[in-house]
């Protein structure tokens, strides 16, 4: 090829999705036979190998520039004024700062932030990929012009590795196993995960738990209160794992009865993908990005009415006939977000602007 | 309804049937409403989204002022019987040892929970206060919108009204200044007319005069024919009958002053024009020269001297036109000229720049044109004239305007035909003293020499200049005859009628030039 294609992103730190999917671009990128780096602002502990400081960048007026964005940072600043041939920007999506303003005000200020760069940069891009309709729909809203829809890479083979045993010892019993995903985060909207479990639980099936996976750093306040509901609803069973081993991540997939997601904001929900990898059935609220996600699969409620979610979770236990079908819709779901697919698709956008 | 609160859209699930079993287990298990309604609250910190409310802010104020104070710790007790004392002394005992670090804690915590509160109860008592005075305004600002709305329209209606009053006060001042206008000009016209009736009135009186005047005469000859029948005195008669006839003449005269006059006056008000110049009746002449508003042909009448004077003085001309067919006479004035060659049978046409002398000459049936005498020979063509007239103009005429005439006149004339130029002498200084300078419209006097010249260098021939209206003997100075001898009495009597020469020459002269 010939051309140098480098990737930029503010963090580029282990197991999270964004990061992910600028490896598997990066992946990509190799394969075409060019000449690519990932270049970031902050690089994470386990993956100083992958990506190069954006300190050590020696632009070129002939680089072909990918640029994600996903939150306020002063590389869209950088972006703006970086020699290139092209500019293609990948849009994660910016979490409405709202939800942050009564826990952490640095995140605050960086999601505030990013929706006012975002309106900076356009113009800037001679190309932009979305996520998701949603995100789409949002760049065309600010402006953008040539904006294409292209799901995040997700590498399945990752989600063959073996899972923690420990975790599946453990749990290893006739329990129903309710089951979140996703950072702890207020626009996830854990607590409602709670008292749907609640009411579950006390009403329906006292033999079930309730699994939040996720990471809850910077996000203590939230962390605290979630735990502080669960005290004062006298709630048993409920674990918040916090910061978790990928294996173990695999292996409350395994575990899990039901996948539960309230989320309020999702630019794409890369764990819904993952339950469908792990054929567990979903009931996901209707809120931005996700019903696009979940295509026509799992269950998408409207309301948060939470005894009607409980009694859905029972619904998707009890009945076989049920959970099957949607197991299945959701498996025929999965076939969209297929790694070769999305790579190919990736493929033959960069091509337009080598 | 059901199936808006879920979606499942494959695989022909019935989503109304799971909805129905998901309700009937909803109303199976009986959920607690007390288990609902905790649920729905948001969780301890409040999201600082959503309206400001005071019924949530009193529950928190509530509540903050109960646990404000960090509460002494309880009692130290044990139910256990035998180690049960030595639990609490030992418990005691600790307490005691770590009063001295830990109260002085407490007591600062209290100390600012407390302020902490105060501070929290002192703001919801200013927002009470707040919401109390602004619930009075709101009914004191939706009392006055009430009278505002019912005003609006009110004052709405009243500016619509004032808008139209105005603009009808505006028509209405405009046609008053028109009629104003009008009566001005109506004032104006009818004082012109008043003078006018006054001169008309006068000039009628006169006539009535004349008449009675000859109606005397008439009686006198009348009592003198019948004298005469019996006492014939044949000379007496003749005196008589010329003085009737000079009479007769002057009353003719004097008839047609007025006749001309009353039609200057009628035009005058019924063009409503300030000037007699606006008086352009059929063909107008583009080059009008600068008009000297005054009442030139009354002027003439007066100063001139009668028509049949200046067509008896005109008749020497008459020679050089017998026989032609196509004679111009420029500045025919009352047509004294025209007529004459009328008279004697020969075609021609008059033109004069005063509109009084053309209708007055109309009025005679005499052919007259309202032109400019250059505009009117451009107009010619070529070699179509036969004779041209121009008497008492060229003084008129500025010198330009005076060589370009000269020079079209030639074009236009035909070969052998005259172009005979009459104007006032100046070599004659009697001329200034009396008549030149009376003319306002007089511009200036050409010599004969320079008019001359003029001519011959236009390439006219046979010029001739003629001397014409000499000064009465009576008037000039006499010579003087002395029967004694004076030594310089020839001398004396040449220079006298070098002198008379000088002063009483002939006031006018005519270039008479050949084609």
């Amino acid at each position: 090829m010939g051309n140098r294609v480098i990737q930029i992103l503010p963090t580029f730190s282990y197991g999270d999705a964004v990061s992910n999917d600028v490896l598997l671009k990066y992946d990509v990128l190799k394969r075409m036979g060019c000449d690519t780096d990932i270049y970031a602002e902050n690089i994470g502990p386990r993956m100083s190998e992958k990506a190069k400081s954006m300190k050590d960048l020696k632009p070129n007026k002939d680089d072909v520039v990918i640029f994600h964005m996903a939150i306020g940072s002063p590389l869209s600043q950088v972006i703006r004024e970086l020699p290139a041939k092209r500019k293609v920007m990948v849009y994660h999506n910016i979490t409405p700062a709202h939800f942050f303003s009564n826990y952490n005000k640095v995140l605050y200020d960086l999601c505030m932030e990013g929706r006012k760069q975002l309106a900076v940069l356009r113009g800037t891009f001679d190309m932009s990929l979305a996520d998701s309709a949603y995100n789409k729909a949002e760049l065309i809203e600010l402006g953008y012009e040539n904006v294409f829809e292209l799901p995040i890479t997700i590498r399945f083979d990752d989600y063959k590795t073996e899972p923690d045993t420990k975790i599946l010892q453990k749990y290893k019993d006739d329990y129903v196993n309710i089951l979140f995903v996703g950072r702890i985060a207020p626009n996830k909207k854990q607590e409602d995960i709670i008292k749907c479990f609640y009411l579950y639980k006390k009403y329906i099936n006292p033999k079930s738990r309730l699994f939040l996976v996720g990471n809850y750093l910077g996000m203590e306040r939230y962390y605290e209160e979630l735990c502080r509901l669960i005290s004062n609803l006298n709630l048993n069973d409920v674990y918040l794992t916090g910061h978790t081993k990928f294996e173990e991540i695999l292996a409350y997939y395994r575990l899990a009865s039901v996948f539960l997601c309230m989320s309020e904001h999702e630019g794409f929900c890369v764990p819904l993908v993952e339950s469908m990898f792990f054929k567990v059935p979903i009931i996901a609220f209707n809120a931005a990005a996700v019903p696009e996600t979940m295509g026509n699969s799992g269950v998408i409620v409207n309301v948060k009415k939470y005894e009607l979610i409980a009694e859905l979770i029972d619904q998707l236990v009890i009945n076989k006939e049920l959970r099957r079908k949607v197991i299945e819709s959701q498996s025929r779901r999965l076939l969209d977000f297929q790694e070769d697919k999305i790579k190919e698709r990736f493929e033959s956008y960069i091509r337009k602007v080598l | 309804m059901n199936n808006n609160l879920i979606k499942i859209d494959y695989d022909n699930i019935d989503v109304e049937d799971i909805m129905r079993q998901i309700n009937q287990n909803i109303n199976n298990r009986n959920y607690s409403s007390d288990d609902l309604r905790i649920l729905k609250k948001d969780l301890s910190i409040s999201s600082l989204e959503g309206k400001f409310d005071l019924t949530k802010l009193e529950q928190c104020v509530a509540l903050t002022n109960a646990k404000c104070t960090v509460q002494k710790a309880s009692v130290i007790k044990s139910h256990r019987r035998i180690i049960g004392p030595f639990i609490v002394f030992f418990k005691r005992l600790i307490r005691k040892l770590s009063y001295w670090y830990v109260q002085f804690l407490f007591d600062q915590q209290n100390e600012f929970n407390i302020s902490a509160a105060n501070s929290i109860n002192a703001i919801k008592k200013y927002i009470e206060q707040e919401q109390e005075t602004r619930n009075k305004m709101l009914d004191v600002l939706s009392s006055k919108i009430e009278i505002l709305t019912e005003i609006v329209p009110k004052i709405e209606s009243m500016e619509r009204t004032w808008q139209e009053l105005k603009q009808a006060y505006q028509e209405l001042y405009n046609a008053s200044q028109e009629t104003h206008k009008a009566c001005q000009e109506l004032y104006d016209a009818s004082q012109e007319l008043k003078i006018a009736y006054q001169e008309l009135y006068n000039d009628n009186q006169r006539c009535r005069t004349a008449y009675q005047e000859l109606v005397n005469a008439n009686q006198e000859l009348r009592d003198d024919l019948r004298n005469l029948s019996g006492n014939i005195q044949e000379n007496k008669v003749v005196d008589k009958l010329n003085s009737l006839m000079k009479m007769i003449d002057e009353y003719r005269r004097i008839e047609e002053i007025t006749a001309a006059r009353m039609r200057r006056i009628e035009q005058y008000i019924k063009s409503g024009d300030n000037s007699p110049s606006g008086l352009v009746k059929d063909s107008s002449p583009s080059n009008v020269p600068e008009v000297i508003d005054m009442d030139y042909f009354l002027f003439e009448e007066k100063y001139r001297g009668s028509r049949s004077e200046i067509k008896d003085r005109q008749r020497i001309y008459l020679d050089y036109y017998r026989g032609k067919s196509n004679v111009l006479d420029i500045g025919c004035g009352r047509g004294e000229f025209v007529e004459l060659l009328v008279e004697n049978n020969i075609n021609c046409t008059g033109i004069d720049l005063n509109l009084d002398n053309i209708n007055y000459c109309k009025d005679r049936g005499l052919p007259v044109i309202y032109a400019d005498a250059l505009e009117y020979l451009q107009s010619c063509e070529d070699a179509s004239l036969d004779g041209i007239f121009m008497a008492q103009v060229a003084e008129h005429l500025n010198p330009n305007d005076l060589i370009k005439l000269i020079q079209i006149a030639r074009k236009k004339l035909k070969t052998g035909s005259y172009f005979i130029a009459e104007t006032i002498n100046p070599q004659s200084l009697i001329v200034f003293a009396e008549s030149f300078y009376m003319d306002p419209s007089h511009i200036k006097p050409v010599h004969p020499l320079t008019l001359k010249f003029l001519f011959e260098t236009e390439g006219y021939v046979d010029i001739e200049v003629k001397y014409l209206s000499p000064v009465s003997e009576d008037v000039k100075i006499p010579k003087l005859e002395c029967l004694n001898d004076v030594s310089n009495i020839e001398k004396f009597n040449a220079a006298i009628s070098h002198l008379n020469n000088l002063i009483y020459g002939y006031r006018d002269y005519a270039i008479v030039a050949k084609r």
